[in-house]
């Protein structure tokens, strides 16, 4: 709760002085904008790595440990994808968005082949 | 469970437990080590001292005990595998449920994915020791029907013994060639078909549903006629092979009994002893091979509903969390379904082969 308390006290701060240099300088807005983003992230990042590590040593011993990184890591990609492109959306530069959405789903096509290939094998085997 | 109560019950049915050593022993020393290995410590030492009191060992206490036992080493093996199971199911729902817009569908991709690869992962081993378990099967029969054929014959049942052997024999290979070259490899063709239903339907495609749905049709119309087939096989001949031998046996018994004065009596009635006695070996060689069967059988099944328990209640969690998984994993369980009838209609085809070996003797 406290750590919340801290992210939505963050961002208000940010949101704030971001309103209040847009008067001035707007590419200081934005770049406020960009360092509270970052910092609220990077808080939020934190707090979801020290529970992701757990579980992810309670699933290695399940044997399924790959599924579940694969899983974490299209997570990872997923979010650092929408949140870079939202920016860039913001910057009104929808195209750099569209191309980093591009480069996130061909990364999780890419994470995902190993799985793929996998079950293929699995097919192949079941029907030889 | 219906189908583990049907064994069960046919067990119990089955379960005339006076025998004559010698065949006994015979029998059960020709039986793989593997199934020996599902029988108490110390029957194999009674059975060569005392046949009729370590048969009489297996009965529905052991059979019940037996049962226990194999659901508490399965509930122990698969707990890991169905926790892990439960756990990338979690794992999938809530991050879909975080995932919106761009995120989503690659998520989706990557969870559904991972779901699947994890059900082949418990689905896969499950097949390969069905096919094994079918082998066992057939192989114990293969074991049991000569023995109690040259019983039967011995017994005064030519024709009995004669007819159904060889009915028996066709109708048992017929079932085993049936499951081997064409149920077994459909249940491979079904399980590919709903690896690749699964997906196609993560993309919002959802045409391979029908031929998935087709598959399981094929299948269960040649089960339930490979079943039917057996029941009208077993039916009639028993009718016919029991009536025969009833009118012979009688023709004896009026020859010996008529033409023989005195001791033409006594021969008969001793005709009869020496057939009746036959008759409990023939019935205590039924148990012991319905009993071979079963223990080979029954892990197994029962290992296939726990899992089809786990998986009905992932899909269940699944649905409550929002996760789009649930579909695959109920289409994953139909093939358990599939594996199942076809564990049960060898066990309860072969066992009713034995007892109706048994069952074919004059009273």
């Amino acid at each position: 709760m406290s750590g919340l308390l801290k992210i939505c006290g963050g961002a208000l701060i940010a949101a704030g002085c971001a309103f209040l240099i847009k008067e001035s300088s707007k590419g200081g807005a934005v770049s406020a904008a960009i360092i509270g983003l970052t910092v609220i992230m990077g808080t939020v990042l934190t707090g979801l790595f020290s529970v992701i590590s757990p579980l992810k040593e309670a699933m290695s011993e399940n044997g399924v440990s790959d599924y579940v990184n694969v899983m974490f890591k299209g997570l990872g990609i997923g979010i650092t994808v929408k949140l870079t492109s939202d920016i860039c959306s913001d910057l009104g530069e929808s195209g750099i968005a569209d191309c980093v959405e591009l480069a996130g789903r061909t990364e999780i096509l890419i994470l995902c082949m190993p799985i793929l290939i996998k079950i293929l094998n699995s097919v192949k085997e079941l029907l030889s | 469970m219906r189908y583990i109560i049907c064994i069960l019950l046919l067990l119990c049915l089955s379960g005339v437990t006076v025998s004559a050593d010698d065949t006994v022993c015979d029998y059960y020393s020709s039986l793989p080590s593997g199934i020996k290995n599902l029988f108490p410590e110390d029957f194999e030492d009674k059975l060569e001292n005392d046949g009729a009191s370590a048969v009489a060992m297996l009965d529905a206490k052991y059979i019940l005990s037996f049962v226990s036992d194999t659901i508490k080493a399965t509930v122990s093996d698969s707990v890991s595998d169905i926790g892990a199971l439960l756990c990338i199911v979690i794992l999938s729902s809530v991050m879909l449920t975080f995932s919106d817009g761009i995120t989503y569908k690659p998520m989706l991709a990557v969870s559904s994915f991972a779901v699947i690869c994890c059900l082949i992962d418990l689905i896969k081993p499950m097949l390969e020791q069905v096919r094994n378990q079918l082998e066992g099967t057939s192989d114990v029969m293969k074991l049991s029907l000569p023995v109690m054929t040259a019983i039967s014959g011995a017994s005064g049942q030519p024709s009995s013994a004669t007819v159904n052997a060889l009915w028996l024999n066709t109708a048992l290979t017929l079932t085993h060639q049936l499951t081997q070259s064409i149920l077994s490899p459909l249940i491979s063709v079904c399980i590919t078909m709903v690896i690749a239903a699964s997906i196609f339907r993560f993309n919002g495609n959802n045409t391979l549903s029908g031929t998935v749905a087709t598959v399981k049709k094929t299948f269960t119309f040649i089960i339930t006629l490979i079943a039917a087939v057996f029941t009208t096989t077993m039916s009639f001949q028993n009718v016919i092979a029991k009536g025969s031998d009833t009118i012979l046996l009688r023709s004896i018994k009026f020859a010996s009994g008529s033409a023989i004065p005195i001791i033409g009596g006594a021969l008969s009635e001793a005709a009869g002893a020496y057939l009746s006695g036959i008759a409990l070996i023939k019935s205590s060689l039924g148990t012991l091979c319905a009993i071979c069967i079963a223990v080979s059988t029954l892990p197994i099944i029962i290992k296939l509903f726990a899992l089809k328990i786990a998986l009905c209640f992932s899909a269940f969690l699944c649905d409550i969390l929002g996760g789009a998984v649930g579909t695959d994993i109920r289409e994953f369980t139909s093939v358990l379904d599939l594996l199942i009838s076809i564990s049960v209609l060898c066990s309860v085809t072969f066992i009713i082969a034995a007892g109706a070996f048994s069952a074919a003797l004059p009273s």
